[in-house]
């Protein structure tokens, strides 16, 4: 919403008060001012009178003008093509430094002298109201030769912008926000000073026929006026100009203008596109679906009230004779009729949907008196209407309850002086109540708490008293906190072995989700309006998006690229669950004189120790089932405390191609498989532990995971603690099979051992793996 | 004698050379020995006075060995450190570790606030439904400010949550008042341009208690010293504003941080920078989750705002893309 300090003049007195503290009430009041600027003409620049134009002796498209600036008569070279003999026109006189920097000088034009120069509106900063140079007249005040155009305020106006809530369809016209600003301000709004008179004394009933079928909750209003003459003023060609309001013809910048001033929704309808040639045009109202209404002719929908309007209907720019339609439809039926019945709209259902003024009187009133004033036409007598009658709505307001809800007092006098200038209608005030009728064009207010808030905000929140709760003691330890914090313990934990947080789209392509061998969220289930083709699905795991930031980072020359990320991924059915995601791509460690600049590139090993510095340790079963992102020879599972929590691996060779990576590897872990957990000491042995190594040679496809499970399952003595591989060896003697090395913790519980216990627990390792892995000792 | 052997101690180049010279004068073929040997040639009145001048010797001896051996280990362990010298100055560790994302470590800030503060944390899916999203919240479909909230629907009529508000009406169907809860996490809106991404997170709060417990002056209290603990020595402004589920509603700005107040591009000149929205519960949603004679405020903000501001952080999309030239600046 754009309002022009002028224009609002028109109905509150801002006399003493300037721009800067207008915005400062508006901001404070609930109206937030988005940007508001000034329109500076400069001085130097003044009325001018054409005495005389003639064309150019040398040049087709300039005039030679003699015009009279007051002081004297000047000769101005003029290139436009509106200039012409009788005009009133800006003219910028010799010394005038123009906004945009140019200084104005003597200058000749292809030979002929030029003293000043004659201005368009764009030159003047003002926005363009015509091609051409500005044609002033006397909208804007009397026009007198060598008048400055500074002193012309309704030139120089102040443009203030406005971010309207949804709430607020009150505000959306000059005459809401002046109302707004008299209460702010403490101000008395002004009333238009026209009654109404219509000098013509043809009835309406001669050329326009209204009936209506069924009960539509609207109003309509209808007018009829006969144009003699009408031209646009420049007053209104230039505050619709400041409001960003088109016009197309005449009679559409008197309504837009009207409508802007007051709020009221208003059409136009050409008599000859709705009379067919008959003597009398004939408009239905029906009653159509959720109460709404159409305005019907020779059983064509001319409009829908508060909706739109047929541009069949609309008066052409040379229709003399015009019926006027006033309406309004409250919101809270025309929005969700809207919706329901799927109805095309036009720009005015903007205003209708928020709520429109629905003193329909007071919006004609105003357009007739600009007709009057600016242009020349003969308003029919009477006028055709249908209302439905709004329920008013009464509220009782205890001043103890705004007490309670502020949190300070508030005097009861002062409340009623605030509503009062809102346009409530008190009713009654006793023993600390106030009860009052909400104003008509308050859409927004229909209960206590919304009054409270009009009290609220006309007080200024600025003016309550901070005060600290007092609150009763709670255990607030939701599980989402715990969660939480275990959650930054792992965060930090990856932090500290050099990994990066990132964030990334729970969107994604599923063309690539399919590529990879992902199932996609099922079709039923899917997005129904992604905002970009390739983020049309949800993610089924976090290193699908991954690739794309480890690409983007080892394509500006990053060697060593170290991510993570925790967050929501979805299956088929579209469940959420949260996972966590560590990715390694390029070197082990920075590049530095330690490994002369050039560190080994990252491994398994190296990258799952990394992995359970952050989630603990974990045993790696071999992937029974790797995805298409994996290196099927270097993936696993990862389980902790035999659950299968994650999965390990190298990034395919293929895939890493495809995204210009070196050797990648990474984790995914489902995370809410992870709890902390309270750990229990056990007892200390107070014997020293011994270690044993082990060597056996055993076939290669034997994997460590099942020479781990036979040891676990096989009755491995007690006092083995626990045991660990340290060393794989192949070569050509061991053919098929290979050497592996397997080291031991024997802890003595009760007394030393000897050597020769110690021996025979040897023994009975060795016989375990002899039975169930067909190991043999090196 | 004397003087010759501590001559030869004194003149020991190193440990072994030193070694020798003990084994020579100490050891049991060396002069002392050799000495004391010749005791028992001596006559019996000379032995006591020889054997005392012996014993003498053998101390005198003694002493500058041992002297001299201090010197010489002394020496060699400075030998040793000095061959062990580095050029320190090259080993300066870089990209040691990583950085929590500049979003998540002022998410974490946020929690600790309020949690600090006896606030619950409460999370909710991501997928939610019209319910939770907007009719409970006092948006019914029709209502314009739906239209502020451009939505991602999927095919079934399920949506992704435009704001963490149903985490709210779930906490509120769950449990009986008082509650004083945060929701944070991610949001989704349809919006992708240079100031919006289609996701982005929030922290929402919200506080039920008894009806008349709960007012504006609380909730103003508690944002202003929130500001005051984010944002340090900032002014913060109140301005009535409006969102269906509150009511009195407020958006809040602060003095903007980078012009102090003067006006500058950041803050579109006006000195301002609008970062929260609150304000009292509205009745309907009260009523919506079956609450009667309570009061309670609620206040919801975006992260990423918060962290852009704090942190200078001049492109919101540059978030979302894992760009380790950004998020090497927070290690």
């Amino acid at each position: 919403m754009i309002v022009t300090r002028r224009w609002l003049e028109e109905w509150v007195d801002l006399e003493g008060i300037t721009t800067d503290e207008i915005c400062k009430k508006l901001n404070s009041i609930g109206l937030e001012v988005d940007s508001s600027k000034s329109i500076d003409i400069p001085s130097k620049i003044v009325v001018g009178h054409v005495l005389s134009c003639e064309r150019h002796p040398d040049a087709d498209k300039l005039s030679v003008c003699r015009v009279d600036i007051g002081s004297a008569t000047r000769q101005i070279v003029c290139g436009a093509k509106n200039v012409r003999e009788g005009l009133y026109v800006p003219v910028a006189t010799v010394g005038a430094v123009m906004p945009n920097g140019m200084k104005i000088k003597h200058a000749k034009l292809r030979g002929v002298e030029s003293d000043g120069m004659i201005c368009s509106a764009g030159e003047l900063g003002l926005p363009m109201t015509e091609e051409g140079i500005l044609e002033l007249d006397e909208s804007i005040g009397a026009l007198e030769p060598g008048r400055e155009l500074l002193e012309y305020r309704d030139l120089c106006d102040d443009i203030i912008e406005i971010e309207l809530t949804a709430n607020r369809g009150d505000c959306l016209s000059i005459h809401g926000v002046a109302r707004e600003l008299a209460v702010g301000f403490n101000r008395t709004l002004k009333r238009l000073d026209f009654d109404g008179d219509v000098t013509e004394q043809i009835g309406i009933g001669r050329i326009l026929q209204c009936t209506h079928s069924g009960s539509p909750k609207v109003s309509i209003v209808c007018h009829a006026f006969e144009i003699r003459s009408i031209e646009v003023p420049l007053l209104m060609r230039l505050r619709l100009a400041f409001v960003e309001q088109p016009f197309e013809s005449p009679v559409d910048a008197y309504l837009g203008y009207a409508i802007h001033t007051s709020g009221v929704i208003l059409r136009s309808y050409g008599f000859s596109k709705i009379s067919r040639g008959e003597e009398k045009a004939k408009l239905v109202l029906k009653e159509i679906e959720c109460g709404l209404g159409a305005v019907e002719f020779d059983s064509k929908v001319a409009s829908i009230v508060g909706v739109n309007q047929s541009e069949e209907v609309k008066p052409d720019c040379d229709e003399k004779r015009i019926i006027l339609e006033a309406s309004y439809v409250s919101p809270d039926v025309v929005a969700p009729a809207v919706k329901e019945l799927k109805l095309e709209t036009d720009p005015l259902y903007y205003r209708s949907s928020r709520g429109s003024e629905p003193d329909l009187k007071f919006g004609i009133d105003i357009l007739f008196f600009l007709l009057k004033r600016f242009a020349d036409v003969g308003i029919y007598a009477g006028e055709s209407e249908y209302i439905t009658e709004k329920e008013p709505v009464t509220v009782d307001i205890s001043m103890e309850e705004v007490e309670s809800l502020i949190g300070q007092a508030v005097e009861i006098s002062e409340a009623v002086t605030i509503l009062g200038k809102l346009g409530f209608e008190i009713h009654k005030t006793e023993e600390g109540h106030i009860i009052a009728g909400t104003p008509p064009f308050r859409h927004d207010i229909s209960n206590r708490q919304d009054v409270i808030e009009e009290i609220v905000r006309i007080i200024g929140i600025d003016n309550i008293a901070s005060k600290p709760l007092e609150f009763t003691e709670a255990n607030r330890m939701s599980r989402s906190l715990l969660r939480h914090r275990f959650l930054r313990e792992i965060r930090l934990k990856a932090v500290s072995r050099g990994f990066f947080e990132t964030v990334h789209y729970i969107f994604c392509d599923n063309k690539r989700v399919e590529e990879f061998g992902f199932e996609p969220v099922r079709h039923e289930k899917g997005l129904m309006n992604p905002i970009t083709a390739d983020m049309d699905g949800l993610r089924p795991n976090l290193m699908i998006n991954m690739l794309d930031s480890l690409k983007r980072n080892a394509s500006m020359s990053k060697r060593r690229i170290a991510l993570f990320e925790i967050g929501a991924v979805f299956d088929s059915e579209r469940n959420e669950s949260m996972q966590m995601v560590l990715a390694f791509s390029g070197e082990r460690e920075p590049d530095s004189v330690v490994n002369a600049g050039k560190p080994e590139p990252i491994d398994f090993a190296s990258f799952s120790s990394m992995v359970s510095a952050v989630i603990g340790d974990f045993d790696l079963v071999k992937s029974s089932n790797p995805s298409l992102l994996m290196h099927p020879y270097q993936s696993a599972d990862i389980v902790k405390e035999g659950v299968t929590v994650g999965e390990i691996a190298k990034l395919h060779p293929a895939v890493a191609q495809k995204y210009d990576l070196a050797d990648t590897f990474f984790a995914q872990i489902d995370i809410s498989a992870l709890e902390p957990e309270l750990k229990c000491a056990e007892e200390i042995a107070s014997l020293t532990p011994i270690y044993r190594d082990l060597s056996v040679v055993v076939s290669q496809s034997t994997g460590y995971s099942e020479i781990r499970s036979a040891l676990l399952e096989g009755g491995l003595p007690a006092v083995v603690e626990s045991f660990y591989p340290i060393d794989r060896y192949v070569d050509d003697s061991l053919g098929e099979d290979m050497s592996l090395t397997l080291r031991f913790l024997i802890v003595p519980r009760e007394k030393a051992l000897e050597e020769s216990e110690i021996n025979s627990i040897m023994e009975d390792i060795l016989r375990i793996l002899q039975e169930k892995c067909d190991a043999r000792l090196r | 004698m004397q003087n010759s052997l501590i001559d030869r101690i004194e003149k020991s180049l190193d440990l072994d050379d030193l070694e020798a010279v003990r084994v020579s004068i100490f050891g049991k073929k060396g002069e002392l020995a050799k000495a004391f040997a010749r005791l028992k040639d001596a006559s019996a009145e000379e032995k006591p006075k020889i054997a005392k001048e012996l014993n003498a010797l053998k101390q005198t001896l003694t002493e500058a060995y041992e002297r001299k051996r201090a010197e010489l280990q002394e020496r060699q362990l400075q030998e040793r450190l000095e061959r062990e010298a580095i050029d320190v100055s090259l080993y300066s560790p870089r990209a040691g570790s990583g950085a929590l994302h500049p979003v998540m470590q002022t998410m974490d800030r946020i929690i600790e606030y309020f949690t600090d503060l006896n606030f619950a944390v409460e999370t909710g899916p991501l997928v939610e439904d019209e319910f939770h999203n907007f009719e409970a919240l006092n948006l019914p479909d029709y209502h314009p400010a739906r239209d502020m909230q451009d939505t991602f629907y999927f095919r079934d009529g399920k949506l992704l949550r435009t704001h963490t508000s149903p985490v709210q009406i779930r906490t509120m169907m769950k449990q009986k008042p008082p509650i004083r809860m945060i929701s944070p996490g991610a949001v989704f809106r349809r919006d992708f341009d240079l100031t919006h991404t289609p996701q982005f997170h929030q922290v929402e709060g919200l506080m039920v208690d008894e009806k008349g417990k709960v007012s504006f002056a609380n909730l103003k209290w508690i944002l202003e010293d929130f500001l005051h603990t984010m944002f340090g020595d900032v002014d913060v402004r109140f301005r009535p504003s409006f969102f269906p589920f509150t009511e009195p509603s407020a958006e809040v700005d602060i003095s903007c941080i980078f012009c102090e107040g003067k006006g500058c591009r950041v803050c579109s000149h006006t000195g301002w920078l609008e970062v929260l929205g609150c304000g009292m519960v509205d009745p309907n949603v009260f009523k919506a989750v079956g609450y009667e004679d309570v009061s309670g405020y609620a206040f919801g903000l975006g992260v990423e705002r918060f962290a852009m501001l704090i942190h200078r952080i001049p492109d919101l999309r540059s978030l979302f893309e894992g760009d380790l030239r950004l998020l090497e600046q927070f290690r």
